[in-house]
């Protein structure tokens, strides 16, 4: 037998553990999801938005910027073979072509800083990745169901409250994010919805894709940019190196290098 | 209360934080590593391989997407062939202080990079610069594998002043100045080829 006052003590112990520990996540949640989501409430203006933004400095040693994904992707059928098969050396033009444009929704995941600005009926972003610039059509028009595809795409945005929504469709489609499995389709559409808390530089993007060749149900990323007023958008000078499916051809590159 | 029942009320408290902890790790947002285009050539291990090269330098340019340092590499046998090390986006570079006249063709460096699948190519883990002498003053740069605040940055940064070329708000590469004795010291330390810039 055991005295039950201690069993009980220590069984008191024990359950207040657990539900304070809940009690924790709880609050951490709410806290997270409240960081995520848009204001109700608008901020006042909407040109807080606009401005030159960069990536946060990031302590690891990431190639890109830090950024969230599904932990398991909804993919159709066919896309879970094709995932499962892919290989960047042979499906991605980048593999043979350093100076290839960039494309929706790739650019939304490099590391280089971004304008954003407003004009007439439009916004503009203007990537300093192979200075790549986007336009957003601010009238409301939805691009005609002919229209052509291009690797931007079409973008029309509006405004809900303080947060910016952007919906592109008739890309190319690909790769979401370069050299990596996960594709969209030509008949993908891409969300993306930016905004920022008062008093805070930091920009939030929740990219939704929904695209139902590819995925059974809407896939979201994340990530975030930082408002840098000293920074700069730098002209981008583009070489190749060549392709990364066979060894270079030294003294070619030699010759280019020189040449520049 | 018998010892069997405390033990029954501990164990279902035990079940329920498991589930807890469970459930937490399920729904909690998971940061995602990067990835790069880079394909690495990878040990049996599944380690990318990183490779020693002594050399002389040919050509180093600043470029987008991609710097490029190319060297000659003479190997065990006698033999030299070309070699090209990539680096980060001229843009990236430039703001953290890379210049196009960092690397003089001529200039005598040893090099470890992550290897990639295909011959002579791989990304610039760590370049050492030798001096014109033995006692001149050495160099080192790191970059991929290192960047950041990494076990290794902070080993280095420990031991070696900085050149002082580097803007560390970037957090990024940076550059050492490294004299005889203090690469001695390293070597002892750390052995092996550039056992001090190795994982």
């Amino acid at each position: 037998m055991i005295d039950s006052k201690y069993c009980g003590q220590y069984g008191k112990y024990m359950v207040k553990v657990p539900l304070c520990f809940v009690f924790v996540m709880c609050v951490v949640s709410q806290m997270t999801a409240s960081a995520q989501a848009p204001s109700t409430q608008a901020t006042g203006s909407e040109l807080d938005f606009f401005g030159i933004y960069a990536a946060p400095v990031f302590a690891t040693d990431l190639g890109i910027p830090p950024y969230t994904q599904p932990d398991t992707f909804p993919f159709t059928a066919a896309a879970e073979q094709a995932f499962n098969a892919y290989d960047p050396l042979v499906l991605e033009l980048n593999q043979t072509d350093d100076c290839l444009e960039e494309h929706m929704p790739g650019v939304l995941f490099q590391g280089d800083p971004m304008i954003i600005a407003q004009e007439a009926g439009r916004i503009v972003i203007r990537y300093e990745r192979r200075s790549t610039v986007r336009t957003i059509h601010m009238d409301g028009v939805s691009p005609a169901a002919d229209h052509p595809h291009t690797k931007l795409g079409y973008s029309v945005g509006h405004w809900l409250g303080a947060e910016l929504r952007v919906e592109t469709t008739h890309i190319t489609g690909g790769s979401i994010r370069p050299n990596i499995g996960h594709q969209i389709s030509r008949e993908g559409r891409i969300t993306e919805r930016y905004w920022r808390e008062p008093g805070d530089d930091t920009l939030q993007m929740e990219l939704l894709i929904d695209d139902p060749i590819n995925y059974t149900e809407t896939v979201r990323y994340g990530r975030e940019w930082v408002l840098s007023p000293d920074e700069e958008i730098r002209p981008w000078e583009c070489a190749s190196l060549g392709t990364r499916d066979s060894a270079p051809d030294i003294e070619e590159l030699v010759r280019m290098l020189e040449a520049l | 209360m018998s010892v069997r029942q405390c033990l029954t009320s501990l164990r279902s408290t035990c079940r329920f934080v498991t589930l807890v902890f469970a459930a937490v790790l399920v729904v909690w947002p998971r940061l995602t590593p990067a990835h790069h285009s880079f394909s690495p050539l990878l040990t049996a291990d599944g380690e990318e391989t990183i490779r020693v090269l002594e050399g002389t330098v040919r050509v180093f340019k600043i470029l987008n997407p991609h710097g490029a340092l190319i060297l000659n590499v003479t190997d065990e046998t006698g033999a030299t062939e070309g070699w090209l090390f990539e680096l980060s986006p001229a843009a990236q570079l430039a703001r953290e202080g890379w210049e196009d006249d960092l690397f003089l063709p001529g200039d005598k460096v040893t090099v470890a990079t992550l290897q990639s699948s295909v011959p002579n190519r791989g990304r610039l883990r760590a370049v050492l610069m030798h001096g014109e002498t033995q006692e001149e003053t050495a160099r080192l740069l790191v970059s991929y594998g290192i960047r950041g605040d990494t076990p290794i940055m902070r080993r280095l940064r420990e031991r070696l002043p900085t050149c002082g070329i580097i803007d560390a708000r970037y957090n990024r590469t940076e550059c050492f100045l490294i004299d005889a004795q203090a690469l001695l010291a390293l070597e002892e330390e750390f052995p092996g080829q550039m056992g001090y810039v190795m994982p």
